[in-house]
């Protein structure tokens, strides 16, 4: 697809001699939700860590809107627009919530030294705007949240928490929000709202990638999923031809014991 | 839960109410302006200034330390480089020709280099933060233990190399820090007179430099707190907090870092040139390691993070380093000399204490008051209210009540 959003080409990524990616081929088209599944080890938190620039891809291509992004920096991939959440929630915890999602905003903030010091009208101005963007936005969540717009996070509720996090990385508007499982932790109930948020963020025009475990979420709200093991990719397709898919039944479940039959 | 009503401690009080801070810091300001003019005790204004200095730079090394959190060994390097930049830029130590070229603002040439004060207080502050970015740029993708290994590596190199560059040095280059000798002569402030404002920098009464030294600090408090409540603050925070998750939020940590340094350099600048001035003299043995951990010691005393509390961390340490430790010694020898004639044990003890130094305990002295606090009130002083909220969670309120404020007065909304 020449026109996807996000295109990973041959992506390898080692760790010594163990190729924890290898020879992966995926892309994101605008306004998807897309599921990479695997079992655990299979590579998916590595593939996310290399998009988002935690380390460099071995060798490979990542393209954003046809913009080589492979190699950058963490920050210099938030700006080009892919914003990401984290497994194990990763919050600014003595960081009262509307700050939180300030700081993810800073990168589309434009302010110098001398801005900060001085305040000129337009740095107050811009401060402002940046405010009750954020306000809106936990209004748009929950209204909970924004309740406790002035609380510290870590004083939340843990699925409130998981919610501050999303909006942290929505609030710079990126192309595409890599969601690292993030009903992790959550009870049913729980999973299940977020789900619904989930569709309501994509309905505002998010583009998502999701790496999930919680099935009936990835079968719930995915368009596309992606399977991954051992770092290549098995499987690809619409949630209903993925479940059916030998390969995937096997990799989940191990290989059927025909020879013993 | 019951019903218990919280205990409030006057801090707390002061803290919840906006107008009543406001005034007690414009209360504080005049009673420090107006200190020395009522007071005809020369030698505690001497050492109220010699405060000032230390107070500059427990500022900026709370921004290091306290904002984004790098810990910081070797911050009397930038205190060197400050006094230095103004001994060398403002004496008869760098002289060449046989010629002077004098204008307004400065004057070059056989007579050494001489560039106005007033010019010379931003000069300083670019030049040390200049180091700041020289010294920060190769290690500040370090962190923790690191990082403060190698500001302990600059702390030392910097000393040694205003050592080793005096004259006849081995490395062949001419005489530019006068080495181990001091840089002496160092010119003062020229006299301001205006308006009702007379400061005679000429003499040996330390009020002008006092008075210099508070506009100093009020202007470096005013530029930190705006520095804090800004996106640059913001980001400090955050990396502190979590430096992942802080950089996939788009921000570049090692600039971001490396502005913290050279913003703290800066300030350590004022208090170099400052200190340089007010004494006229510099030597490179001012600025050993245990500067270094004397101004850590300040910022953690007073509440690290927290802007009054270095203030008051740096002013505490600084009048027990230069005036009150040596006035309970001389107390205590004192009262062995009291106790000498009574003979015995009690006349044994008397002999002990009547020659004991105290003063030179200074270093465990600060140990023991480093070990008390961490024990005792590990938040510091006056601690910052999101450090106060890790050791007291029921203070919660108190922050709420802040960022309320600070947001709603910036939108004029809720």
């Amino acid at each position: 697809m020449a026109d996807a959003l996000l295109q990973v080409e041959d992506l390898t990524r080692r760790f010594g001699g163990l190729a924890a990616v290898d020879g992966f081929d995926f892309h994101v088209n605008q306004g998807e939700i897309v599921s990479l599944i695997g079992p655990n080890g299979a590579g998916k938190t590595t593939v996310f860590n290399v998009i988002s620039g935690i380390y460099p891809p071995t060798s490979g291509r990542i393209l954003l809107n046809g913009k080589s992004i492979g190699g950058l920096k963490p920050d210099r991939i938030q700006r080009q627009g892919i914003s990401r959440t984290f497994q194990t929630l990763r919050l600014f915890s003595n960081m009262t919530v509307l700050e939180n999602v300030l700081v993810g905003y800073h990168s589309r903030l434009h302010s110098n030294l001398f801005g900060d010091i001085i305040k000129p009208p337009w740095v107050t101005k811009q401060e402002k705007q940046a405010i009750s963007k954020a306000r809106a936005l936990l209004k748009r969540l929950s209204p909970r949240l924004l309740e406790q717009q002035n609380f510290r996070s870590s004083d939340l509720a843990y699925a409130d928490r998981r919610l501050l996090e999303l909006a942290r990385a929505l609030i710079s508007d990126p192309h595409l929000v890599m969601l690292d499982e993030p009903t992790a932790g959550m009870n049913p109930s729980e999973a299940l709202e977020f789900m619904e948020q989930i569709r309501r963020i994509n309905a505002d025009g998010y583009t998502l990638l999701l790496i999930e475990h919680n099935l009936s979420v990835v079968m719930g709200v995915s368009q596309r999923v992606v399977v991954l093991d051992y770092g290549k990719k098995i499987a690809e397709g619409t949630p209903p031809e993925v479940q059916h898919n030998e390969r995937v039944i096997e990799a989940y479940l191990g290989r059927r014991a025909t020879a013993a039959s | 839960m019951a019903t218990a009503v919280p205990v409030r401690n006057p801090l707390q009080v002061w803290r919840e109410n906006a107008v009543a801070r406001r005034l007690f810091v414009l209360v504080v300001v005049i009673a420090a302006f107006l200190y020395p003019i009522l007071s005809t005790d020369v030698v505690t204004i001497y050492t109220a200034t010699l405060a000032e200095v230390y107070v500059l730079l427990a500022l900026g090394l709370n921004i290091v330390v306290g904002f984004a959190g790098l810990l910081d060994l070797g911050y009397a390097a930038f205190f060197a480089i400050g006094a230095y930049v103004t001994a060398m830029l403002a004496s008869s130590r760098l002289s060449f020709g046989h010629s002077n070229v004098s204008t307004f603002l400065f004057s070059i040439g056989s007579n050494g280099v001489h560039i106005n004060f007033f010019l010379l207080i931003p000069l300083a502050a670019v030049i040390a933060a200049f180091f700041g970015i020289l010294f920060g740029a190769p290690t500040l993708r370090l962190r923790g233990d690191y990082l403060a290994i190698v500001t302990l590596g600059f702390g030392e190199i910097v000393p040694k190399v205003i050592e080793n560059l005096g004259p006849g040095n081995s490395l062949g280059l001419p005489n530019i820090t006068n080495g181990v000798n001091n840089i002496t002569g160092i010119d003062s402030p020229p006299n301001v007179n205006f308006w009702f404002i007379h400061l005679n920098f000429s003499g040996l009464d330390p009020r002008p430099w006092y008075f210099l030294g508070l506009v100093i600090i009020i202007i470096s408090v005013a530029i930190i707190y705006r520095l804090r409540n800004s996106r640059l603050g913001r980001s400090w925070v955050a990396i502190r907090e979590d430096e992942i998750a802080a950089s996939h939020a788009g921000i570049n940590i090692t600039g971001t870092r490396l502005t913290a340094f050279a913003l703290g350099a800066a300030f350590s600048g004022f208090g170099g040139l400052l200190n340089a001035s007010h004494l006229g003299s510099v030597s490179y043995d001012q600025f050993l390691f245990q500067v270094s951990v004397t101004i850590l010691v300040m910022v953690i005393l007073g509440g690290i993070g927290s802007i009054p509390g270095v203030m008051v961390g740096g002013a505490f340490i600084a009048f027990l380093n230069e005036s009150w430790l040596a006035w309970v010694g001389t107390k205590v020898n004192d009262l062995g000399t009291a106790l000498h004639p009574a003979g015995g044990v009690i006349g044994t003890i008397g002999a002990w204490l009547a020659t004991l130094p105290v003063e030179s305990a200074k270093p465990m002295i600060f140990g023991f008051m480093l070990v008390g606090v961490m024990l005792l009130r590990p938040q510091g002083l006056i601690p910052e209210r999101r450090r106060a909220l890790e050791f007291h969670p029921e203070t919660q309120h108190e922050l709420e009540e802040e960022q309320e404020e600070l947001y709603t007065v910036r939108t004029g909304e809720i």
